[in-house]
Formats: C-alpha cells, structure tokens, sequence
C-alpha cells in the first residue's frame, strides 16, 4: 500500500492553534483573506504587517517554515505566468508612482509593476494562509466547516468521498502499473501510451463498479441522500477570546496603520 | 420458531440479460447461524443484496413477515445489514467514528444515543483505540474488524456476512471469526471457506449457477464429498476431522 492521507500528514496537533474551534479558525481565515484581497496599492506598507501577522501565526501553530516556504514555491512560479499575463498583456501601461514606505524608502515605480508585486505578494500571503489553516485543522472539520457558508452538502460530500478514495485509486494505479511492469519489456512509445490508455480505461470501469458498491453500502445503512453527522462541539470561552483577539488585530491593522 | 426470512420464487437477472437466480426459495429462522456456499458466480453475493432490497427481483422476500417492497424497505434495513465483501467499499468516511456511527444517525438517533452505539460496537470488534484514524490507514483485518463494527452499531436482527474471511491472514481470520462467534442474532455467511461454514452454521444453503442445489444440516451438506466436488467445492479439513 502507498502511503496515503497526505493531508492528514500535514496536521501538527500539538500546538494550541490546533485546539482552537474549527469554524472559528475558519472564519478568522476568511477576514483576514478579504482584507488581504481589498487592499489596494496606496496600502501597500499594510501588506508588510499583514505578513507579520501570518508569519505570527505560523509560529504559534507550530507549522513547519521550510514545509509552507516549499509549498509557496512550488506555487509561485504558476502563479508568476498568470501574473504576468494579467498585469503586462491585458492592460495598458500605467503612470509613475512615487512610493513612500514608512517615510523611510522612497522610490519610483510604473503602477503596471506595483501592481504585479501588490497581487504578488497578497497572492503569497493568501496561500500561505490556507496552508497554515490545512496545517492546523483536521480536514474533515475544515470541509464540514464549508457547510457553515452554505457549499451545497452534495459538494462536502463529495469532497470527503473524494479525500477518501483518491489513496484506494492511486492504490489501484501502483497496482495496475506494477502488473504492467512485471510483464513489459520495453517497446515503441506508442505501445506504451496505448497501455497506459488501456489502464485509464480499466480504472474508470473499476471506480464506477467500485462507486455504486459503495452506493450500496450506504444506501443498505439508510442513507437519503444526506449525510447525516456528529455536529462540532460546542465553542470555548478561549474560541471566542481568539476570534476577538484576531479580528481586532486585523482591524487595527486595517484602519489604524 | 420465528421466521425471520422467507424467500420464495426469487428471480434476478442483470441488465445484459445473464439470469443470475433462477426460483430461490428458503426461510430461515430467529437466532440460526446460516451458511450460503457456492462457487464462484454462483449467485451469493446477488442473493445477499437481494434480501435487503439493493437488488430487486421478482418474487417474494419476507422479512419479520413484512414484504420487501418500496414501503417498507427503510423499516427492512434498520433490521437486516450486511458486511461487504471489501472493506473499502463498506467504509466511506474520512474516519472510523463517522463511519460507525453512519447508520446511526440514519436511524435518527440522538447524539448521546449515537456515542454509545459507536464505543459499544468498537468495544465489540476490540477496536476503540482506532476511533479517530483514517480507514485508508488501516490494515485489511482492521478494516474487516470496523466494517463488522458499522453493522453492528445499527443493532441490526440479522447480519450478513459477504465473504467475512477472505484475504485475511490466519490470526486476523480468527478473530473475525470469534468475533462473528459471539453475535447473537440471525446470522447469515456467504464464504468459500467451508471451515467457518462448518464452524459457525447450523444449517448450510449450497447455490450453483444461481440455483439451489440443496438446503440441509451442516452436516448432510459439508460431508458429501460428491455433492461438493460436483458443485466446484471440497470437503472443510473440519468436518473430516469431525467425521
């Protein structure tokens, strides 16, 4: 068997982050999202502390820096293409501004570029944000927590299904390819992508036999087409010290820097 | 004693046309140990799904005297579960707890009613220190072990058991097999594995090419050496030494 629950992997559930309510932490994440997304370039130095904070975060929830820095470059580069395309293709050049940081750098940039660096930089920082709630939050209390902004049922569902099965494909695939090797001595290309096409076709027909006795499964212990389960525990009085706390920094940093 | 299955006329044909039960009839009683052996594409497993309304046939399936029918299907399945052959399929969920305790909360229990259930029926499979893990982490006899567990948190009249001890190692069979021992209810397994047929039936159904071939004692059927071979089977090392 590969090893499987990669995001399970991700979880360090030792520190107090980790404790913290599910929807809470979500919620948290959320704000602090929109207020990195509307954050507009004559706000830029707020940007700086919107890195600290998360950088804050990160500590507290024990997560591995090397872990996230790996993660953000593994993104950045995708990232950087659609940027470009965005900022330099579609719009026309911009005017020169004059950018004053913490009236101690003074510099000249065309608003084309700031704007590149701007979306950058409140792209990396958003990433790395959901990192850090993947991190910190069993995923299956994340998906359910999709529920509290209203994703339809059938899409949590069908995410934890999916989350539960993907490791059973890939389980398939490594099993299907090790047949393919034992008995492959090498060939034409074209030979190869003929087999590797006839295994795609052979894992479809399997996951759909393999859906519908699932299907069977859960409609033998009545399932309606809902699924029905164990609700989140009842929030702390500490819960709701971290969202006031939270949401109060972010504000301060919003209205007050 | 109480009839608790009745089945009579049972036809069952897939799409393709590929009649696979061909006038099914049999009962079986409150509290009897059933085994359904065959060979392989004899119709078990179709037989299995067709008595709690997966499959729909024609003919008749009685179960506690109520007619398997759109009516009361839902009311037929809070009593008859069945444990799938692969555990992969009977366990859907991103953990062993929302797994166990599925059914449960289909049967619209309450939440504290729900936990009990849950740690009661992992308590059963000796599995409780498992609750919180991901099923894909398990191993095959653990995954048996909670699939039985699923069942039985619904606290089902009758069980089903597809295959219960297949791909298992002797250690893990064993104890899927003292923990299917010590159940009580009306107990119904599909298996190639005559030992366990022989050890925990008390009377055996012998299906071939989605017919059945005879219905007896444990005994009249797993002793004839003929009647198995005839039928693509052999004789349980059990019931030689028993002999």
């Amino acid at each position: 068997m590969i090893y499987s629950g990669l995001i399970d992997n991700l979880n360090n559930k030792e520190s107090w982050i980790n404790r913290i309510h599910p929807l809470i932490k979500f919620l948290c994440i959320i704000i602090f999202l929109i207020l990195i997304l509307t954050t507009n370039y004559l706000e830029f130095q707020k940007i700086f502390f919107y890195f600290i904070f998360t950088f804050f975060l990160i500590v507290l929830g024990r997560v591995s820096i090397i872990k996230i820095l790996k993660k953000v470059l593994e993104i950045t580069p995708f990232l950087i293409l659609i940027l470009i395309s965005i900022s330099f293709l579609f719009f026309k050049k911009g005017s020169i501004l004059e950018i004053n940081i913490f009236r101690i750098f003074f510099f000249k940039i065309q608003s084309n570029y700031l704007n590149f660096i701007l979306i950058l930089c409140k792209s990396i920082n958003s990433i790395i944000l959901l990192i850090f709630l993947i991190e910190t939050t069993d995923f299956y209390l994340l998906i359910k927590s999709l529920d509290f902004i209203l994703v339809p049922k059938i899409i949590t569902s069908t995410i934890l299904l999916v989350y539960r099965y993907i490791f059973v494909l890939v389980d398939e695939i490594k099993r299907m390819e090790l047949a393919r090797n034992s008995r492959y001595f090498g060939g034409f290309i074209i030979n190869q992508i003929k087999i590797y096409a006839n295994i795609i076709s052979v894992l479809l027909i399997r996951s759909i036999n393999r859906s519908e006795r699932i299907y069977f499964a859960m409609i033998s212990r009545g399932y309606d087409g809902e699924m029905k389960n164990l609700n989140f525990n009842n929030f702390n009085k500490f819960d709701f010290l971290f969202l006031i706390l939270f949401s109060s920094i972010l504000l301060f940093i919003k209205f007050l820097l | 004693m109480k009839k608790v299955i009745e089945v009579q006329n049972l036809y069952y044909s897939y799409a393709n046309g590929k009649f696979k039960l061909n006038d099914i009839n049999f009962e079986i009683y409150e509290n009897e140990t059933i085994g359904i052996i065959g060979p392989n594409g004899a119709g078990k497993t179709t037989l299995i799904l067709n008595l709690n309304g997966i499959l729909k046939g024609n003919g008749l399936i009685k179960i506690f005297d109520m007619e398997l029918n759109k009516t009361n299907i839902k009311k037929i399945r809070k009593q008859i579960q069945i444990v799938f052959q692969n555990p992969d399929d009977q366990l859907f969920s991103p953990t062993v707890f929302e797994d166990v305790s599925f059914g449960p909360f289909n049967l619209g229990l309450t939440k504290d009613d729900v936990l009990k259930r849950v740690e009661d029926a992992l308590e059963r499979v000796g599995m409780t220190e498992y609750k919180y893990y991901f099923p894909d982490h398990l191993s095959f006899g653990e995954k048996k072990k909670i699939s039985i567990a699923t069942i039985l948190s619904m606290k089902p009249e009758v069980m089903i058991f597809d295959e219960p001890t297949i791909g298992l190692d002797p250690y893990s069979r064993k104890n899927i097999v003292n923990i299917i021992s010590t159940l009580k209810g009306t107990k119904i397994i599909a298996s190639h594995d005559l030992d366990i047929i022989y050890n925990l039936c008390d009377r055996v159904i012998l299906l071939n090419k989605g017919k059945i071939i005879k219905i007896g004692l444990k005994d009249e059927i797993l002793k004839d050496k003929n009647l198995l071979e005839e039928n693509s089977l052999e004789v349980p090392l059990t019931a030689i030494i028993n002999f």
